[in-house]
């Protein structure tokens, strides 16, 4: 449904006094999304997560430059057919009620939402009633504001407000942190409902053991790229299945793995190393290693960006 | 050893109590953890233990004494939010130089650039962040160290190695640690005794 | 194939771009801007200290002109080139507007640093105070305190500068405040740092940037109010070259056709004024270092 590829972003921004400087947090970015599949994008804070979500949706800040393809449904994802889309075939599920207005009650702020996304406005209320019903919230709940609602109502009239428009990609951002346990299950839970109604949904987050409840694949990133593209299943055991150095250093990170930490840190996209990204913390670098940025090759039913996999 | 005893505490008369007789003891150089469903007042015990709070009852002592608060707490708390923790317009050199000289081997444990030293927090991310405030109190005068969801937000490698650099500073300098966390795998891979709250 | 906004030759590396010449980017503008307004209100109140005095005197063959080249605001009844008395007073009106602004803006500092440093009865009683002076209504006092205290430059000056800094105060009161209560001052004073020192190294240099912006931005009030109070008598002795004592001598004449009287004198006021506002903006925006940086 969605295919990303060779993706890059820069922002200029302003150093000292007049001085610019072009930061390139994203580098040649692949990913693939279809219809009915749960991608989960696996990556420490910092590696450019959000940016992804926000380049696919159209809403970077106006500093930022976008290269590379982005593909849905066959066609170029140009400025104007994300704004066509936007809601109504794309759709972000956002972090937290910060997104909502936090002086208009929840249900009305769902109707707005679907008539942004081009439901004609004497269907929205029929719509939000529906989508309220599916996620199992009271009519009473749509008259509240958003800090009246409990944290597991919050997450669920977000949902709500990203799928009224009966969007075929969903983007959830970090949808689980600072989250009880309980409603983390079952955000997680809703989302695998929508990708098997056949939506394509991309998850965005760090918690890897909370992506694996619910995921089909699995994309690893590393300092703004897709280093590996993985299944769900490939997480298993000593993590033999999986292909990429840090993938397999996430796996063993885990405290029921072994809770091995690995030295350094994700460099920082001003310094970025030449060649492979992750040559100053990987265990079996190699001189060939630093000459150039590996290729994103198939393996084994995935994809990684290694010379030694 | 660090006591808290017959601890009670709301946050308005209005409200109930979060804290009903709540009792808790950290020994010298233990690693204990504290874990529960949301909203029992882990974070409100924790703030009482290091002294941001004060019960409406009960006592919080330290080898026996009450907690001072003029110098330099030997109880210090991490927040699960570093961006919060820091001062958004002091450079990170200030940040931690407010505690000490940064001194190089915990820059280089914790896997801290000296380049983040002139940036400003906002240029760093949360995983980068936590481990400057995890440095700024990893030293010698730190006797309880209090992680509340420290890494809750972070992904496992930042979690694995951060969590590495404070045991091993513990092992040396027999320092306590009171981690609250809901991830059991976590709680079982580091604390010596869990309470359940 | 790219879906791109640069040409293809961008690569992925480092530019770094020599900005002193290009003023496109948002910064440089920003910059620009600030110096632009600055210079200009100088620029006025310098002026019209410089300006001879003799070319005020009045000169009846040239009296009621319209504007043109030798009088670009025309004359007036007495036939004074209205271009130097605009100049005169608006530099008169700004220079007051200036002193009345900054002691009002030093009294807020003051009392709202005070009200979050102290807390308890020391909040409550300024706490209080910002309360009535601002449900008083603002120019009835202004009006009142003025007459009271015989008009005139004093007069005008210290009405302006008792009724103008609750709103700024109330403001610096809530900055500090909310630093005061924030993790990082919580920490620090469990790293044994006293309310001293956190005032001095947190509190400090988040405030003095607000208070800057702030003070800036009350200038436009004090100098229109100073007009408005010149304008219905109880301002400035109405010898003075004031812009307020301009327009309101302007009225009379508006029947008689000389709009130069007025609109243009209103004009020059207001574009002052503006220029005020727009410096404390972009100063504002220029000093925080989130939104300096992009």
């Amino acid at each position: 449904m969605l295919q990303i590829r060779n993706l890059s972003i820069s922002f200029t921004m302003y150093d000292v006094g007049l001085r610019q400087r072009q930061v390139t947090p994203i580098t040649q970015l692949d990913l693939d999304v279809q219809a009915g599949e749960l991608i989960a994008v696996i990556g420490a804070s910092g590696s450019g997560k959000s940016l992804l979500a926000h380049a696919v949706l159209g809403i970077l800040p106006h500093n930022a430059t976008v290269t590379g393809d982005m593909i849905y449904k066959g066609s170029q994802l140009t400025t104007e057919k994300q704004r066509q889309w936007r809601g109504s075939e794309i759709a972000l599920i956002p972090q937290s009620v910060a997104s909502l207005d936090p002086l208009q009650a929840v249900g009305s702020q769902v109707q707005r939402a679907a008539v942004l996304s081009g439901i004609p406005r004497d269907q929205a209320r029929d719509a939000q009633k529906g989508t309220f019903d599916r996620y199992q919230l009271g009519a009473q709940v749509g008259k509240l504001l958003p800090h009246q609602i409990s944290g597991g109502m919050a997450r669920r009239v977000l949902l709500a407000t990203a799928t009224i428009g009966n969007a075929n990609l969903l983007i959830a951002d970090e949808p689980t942190p600072g989250l009880h346990q309980d409603i983390v299950e079952e955000t997680l839970q809703h989302l695998r409902e929508l990708a098997d109604r056949g939506k394509g949904v991309i998850l965005i987050t760090h918690d890897i053991e909370a992506a694996l409840t619910v995921s089909d694949k699995i994309a690893v990133f590393y300092a703004g790229t897709t280093v590996e593209t993985a299944l769900a299943s490939d997480f298993t055991g000593k993590g033999e299945p999986l292909r990429h150095p840090y993938t397999k250093a996430l796996w063993h990170a885990l405290p029921r793995n072994g809770f091995q930490p690995l030295p350094g840190v994700q460099p920082n996209p001003d310094a970025l190393p030449t060649g492979c990204l992750f040559t100053d913390r990987c265990p079996i670098v190699t001189p060939e290693c630093h000459e150039e940025r590996p290729e994103n090759r198939p393996l084994r039913d995935g994809f990684v960006r290694c010379i030694h996999a | 050893m660090l006591k808290a005893e017959n601890i009670m505490y709301r946050y308005h008369h209005n409200q109930p109590y979060i804290l009903e007789d709540v009792s808790l003891s950290v020994a010298d150089g233990e690693i204990v953890g504290l874990s529960g469903p949301s909203g029992r007042g882990k974070t409100t015990l924790a703030k009482i233990l290091a002294g941001y709070l004060k019960p409406l009852s009960g006592t919080v002592t330290l080898d026996n004494m009450p907690l001072s608060t003029k110098c330099y707490n030997p109880i210090q708390l991490i927040f699960q939010h570093p961006e919060f923790a820091i001062n958004p317009r002091w450079r990170i050199r200030q940040v931690l130089g407010e505690v000490q000289s940064p001194k190089n081997d915990y820059l280089h444990r914790l896997s801290l650039d000296t380049a983040w030293l002139d940036r400003y927090p906002h240029e760093l991310s949360s995983g980068e962040l936590q481990r400057v405030a995890v440095a700024r109190v990893l030293n010698e005068n730190t006797r309880y160290f209090i992680a509340d969801e420290m890494t809750a937000m972070l992904d496992a490698v930042t979690q694995a190695q951060i969590w590495d650099a404070v045991l091993e500073h513990a092992r040396l300098y027999n320092m306590s640690i009171l981690m609250i966390s809901h991830d059991d795998a976590l709680l079982e891979a580091i604390c010596d005794r869990v309470v359940i709250v | 194939m790219t879906q791109t906004t640069q040409p293809a030759s961008m690569k992925q590396a480092q530019i770094k771009m020599p900005t002193w010449f290009t003023v496109k980017n948002r910064r440089g503008k920003t910059i620009l801007t600030i110096g632009i307004s600055l210079g200009f209100i100088l620029l006025v109140m310098i002026a019209g200290l410089l300006i001879d005095p003799e070319s005020l005197r009045t000169n009846l063959p040239d009296r009621n002109l319209a504007p043109s080249w030798d009088y670009p605001f025309g004359t007036d009844w007495l036939g004074r080139d209205m271009l130097t008395r605009t100049l005169i007073g608006l530099s008169l009106s700004l220079r007051i507007g200036l002193i009345a602004a900054t002691i009002s803006a030093v009294i807020a500092g003051l009392l709202g640093l005070a009200a979050a440093m102290f807390g308890g009865i020391v909040d409550d009683i300024i706490t209080w105070l910002i309360d009535v002076f601002l449900s008083l209504p603002h120019l009835v006092l202004l009006i009142l305190i003025s007459f009271a205290l015989g008009g005139g430059t004093r007069g005008v000056v210290i009405a302006v500068a008792i009724t103008h800094w609750p709103s700024l105060a109330r403001v610096i009161r809530a900055e500090a405040l909310k630093i005061r209560q924030s993790d990082y001052v919580q920490l620090s004073r469990q790293f044994g740092h006293s309310d001293w020192w956190i005032a001095r190294k947190h509190i400090a240099p988040h405030i003095v940037p607000q208070f800057i912006v702030g003070l800036i931005l009350l200038f436009p009030h004090a100098i229109l109010h100073e007009a408005a109070l010149s304008f219905v008598g109880i301002g400035l002795a109405p010898h003075t070259p004031a812009i307020g004592i301009i327009l309101s001598e302007a009225m009379r004449h508006l029947s008689t056709g000389y709009w130069w009287l007025a609109v243009l004198p209103g004009l020059a006021l207001l574009v002052s004024v503006k220029l005020f506002d727009i410096l404390g903006e972009n100063l504002r925006d220029l000093l925080n270092p989130k939104t300096s940086q992009g």
